[in-house]
């Protein structure tokens, strides 16, 4: 469980905080996404939920303990992958993951993870022995996010980490980030990408400078902010028409009923607002 | 326990990074060709320069079978006038010369200088008129008299003496430079930011780097004296020396190169620090250039006491007050230093 409680923290010389007054509680084995603009505050409350950065105002607890009474040892509960790859060009894919394993307290044989296995799960299994600075971009991106996974950490920071993906390399990822949701491990996901928190995150976080403007399931934030339409498909005359019809307004709903009585209606599919227009409608901008 | 197996990690993977970053390579480098150019490019004994342009003018001309004896006259170098002789000096940038005159009751001399040589020279050249003098019947003391304090002690040979110089380079590029390079190389990949994010700290980052630098500084210690031997190799104060200077400097190293972002930025003003540690090496050549600053530096002293290990001169050892100076000198780079990693390396500004 992480709990996070009042935090603000404002960079030397900045302006205004941040983050500002962000409360969450994180239950073991959620993914939550955190969305918003650039400049939102994602990453600084990221790093400063990492220690990378000092807590100056709020607490933050891991399992009820102050992140405060964590030394460098934090690091071996917590997993981070970055946005930039950074890995060490002229090793091998496979020891780019296990270089800094020696860091890490010892596990038991059953509970470390296999490199191999990993690199076959994401798609890197022909690569494995490729120096990581011959990688593609999505490559090295995939392979950071496996770093973060190695010691088997209780909770994963990810920052974009389906960027420079394709969709089928995408969906391997998803499906090993949801593997370990499923093994008990807390994701805090950052992310641009509305259908990856759609489809992966148990809640998502809307941030907007430096404050969270709401939070909550991606569906229960669809239904309560957004707009339900449907789409009608319908013949008209010789050739196929459609509408967006809302169910909500009397003249939609009397439209619709007349095309079913007159037969016409080939299609209707139900229109949920996204992620996106929730975004919009909260804060009056887009989430890029 | 941890700390032990952090630092075996780190060694491992900064190890490798030396050497596909060509640091190894480049150390093995400059150690194999300045061993090859003590062992066979420079002399044993260094010998004198062009001779000096003579005249002697003196009355009875005293000094032409002087001069024929000691060859100066084969080489050309005798005039028969002040003027040719002022000609001759003034035709070669390098050249000094000496005219003889009056007789031995007053005996005389003419020293003609091109104006750029050091106040020693000009001193060597008066004491060396008396000694000329004195040695062609003028009965007076002579102006100089040579003693040396133990004379029981060989004379090194002149390519061997350049040891400890070279010596002292090496400590300096390789725990200096190699110590500021190895940390920006590791912040243009990014490894610092992988690292920061693992349970290893700033000790053992610092550490690694500077077991590797003392590592290399121990590898090229041993190529050149393989290649090179010189009188003496006391093996365990001779480790102390490398291990103390290439540690000192590569913490020196490390904390200034965590306050720039780019090698390029680094370059200016480290080759600007170089450039100050480096002022002890004239020194050796010319021992009045040594100022209570000069002799503060520890390049200054490193090399001084690698001189007194590997070629003695029988002067008491100074060892342990190196050992205690430059310990003193780690033990404060390494306070401010791991500060500075911790800040500037491992935390988000």
């Amino acid at each position: 469980m992480i709990e996070v409680e009042d935090l603000t923290f404002c960079y030397r010389g900045g302006a205004a905080p941040s983050v500002r007054d962000v409360s969450l509680m994180v239950p073991k084995g959620e993914i939550l996404g955190i969305l918003g603009p650039s400049g939102a505050g994602k990453s600084t409350l990221q790093k400063v939920m990492t220690k990378l950065l000092p807590l100056q105002q709020g607490s933050i607890r891991y399992d009820g303990v102050s992140i405060d009474a964590y030394g460098r040892e934090l690091f071996a509960r917590i997993g981070v992958s970055f946005e930039h790859p950074n890995l060490f060009p002229k090793l091998s894919g496979r020891e780019n993951l296990t270089c800094f394993l020696g860091l890490y307290p010892p596990r038991p044989p059953d509970q470390r993870e296999d490199p191999d296995a990993l690199m076959d799960a994401v798609g890197l299994g022909d690569a494995k022995d490729k120096l990581a600075g011959d990688y593609s971009k999505g490559m090295k991106q995939r392979l950071v996010l496996l770093r973060s996974l190695m010691h088997s950490p209780d909770i994963l920071f990810l920052d974009e980490p389906l960027s420079g993906l394709d969709p089928a390399t995408g969906e391997r990822v998803k499906g090993l980030i949801d593997a370990r949701r499923r093994r008990g491990v807390t994701v805090i996901l950052t992310t641009h990408n509305m259908t990856l928190a759609d489809q992966l995150c148990d809640r998502v976080a809307f941030m907007h400078e430096g404050l969270i403007v709401d939070i909550d399931s991606p569906r229960a934030l669809k239904l309560r902010a957004g707009e339900h339409t449907l789409r009608v498909e319908y013949r008209d005359g010789g050739s196929l028409a459609s509408a967006l019809l809302s169910p909500s307004s009397e003249p939609d709903r009397a439209r619709l009923e007349e095309l079913f009585s007159a037969g016409l209606v080939e299609t209707v599919h139900s229109q949920e607002a996204t992620l996106e227009q929730v975004f919009i409608q909260l804060t009056g901008r887009a989430l890029r | 326990m941890s700390f032990l197996r952090h630092l075996r990690t780190m060694l491992w993977l900064d190890l490798r990074q030396a050497w596909h970053g060509r640091l190894i390579h480049v150390c093995l480098g400059i150690g194999l060709v300045f061993g090859l150019a003590v062992r066979f490019a420079l002399p044993a004994q260094l010998e004198l320069g062009d001779p000096p342009q003579v005249a002697d003018l003196t009355e009875d001309g005293r000094f032409g079978e002087y001069f024929a004896e000691h060859g100066l006259a084969d080489a050309g170098a005798v005039h028969d006038s002040l003027e040719a002789l002022e000609a001759a000096v003034a035709a070669d940038p390098d050249a000094i010369g000496l005219a003889l005159t009056g007789t031995p009751a007053a005996p005389g001399a003419t020293m003609i200088l091109q104006g750029h040589e050091p106040e020693t020279t000009v001193v060597a050249l008066r004491s060396g008129v008396a000694g000329i003098w004195a040695e062609n019947g003028v009965s007076r003391p002579r102006a100089h008299r040579l003693t040396v304090l133990r004379p029981e002690q060989p004379r090194p040979p002149f390519n061997l003496s350049m040891i400890p110089m070279l010596l002292t380079i090496d400590v300096l590029v390789v725990g200096f430079f190699f110590g500021g390079v190895m940390v920006l190389q590791d912040r243009s990949l990014g490894a610092v930011g992988a690292y920061r994010v693992t349970p290893g700290g700033t000790g053992v980052y610092l550490a690694s780097k500077i077991l590797v630098n003392v590592i290399l500084a121990l590898v090229y210690t041993a190529l050149l004296l393989v290649i090179a031997p010189p009188q003496a190799v006391p093996l365990l104060s001779l480790i102390a020396v490398v291990c103390l200077s290439s540690a000192l400097l590569t913490t020196v190293g490390i904390g200034v190169a965590v306050f720039f972002r780019t090698l390029s930025s680094f370059f200016y003003p480290a080759s600007l620090i170089s450039l100050v540690l480096s002022a002890a090496m004239p020194a050796y050549f010319f021992p009045a250039f040594n100022t209570p600053w000069i002799r503060a530096l520890p390049t200054y002293q490193a090399m001084f006491t690698l001189r007194e290990l590997l070629l003695p001169s029988g002067r008491p050892s100074t060892l342990g007050e190196f050992c205690l100076a430059i310990g003193a000198g780690l033990a404060v780079a390494l306070v401010l230093t791991t500060l500075a990693v911790d800040r500037r390396l491992l935390r988000e500004a």
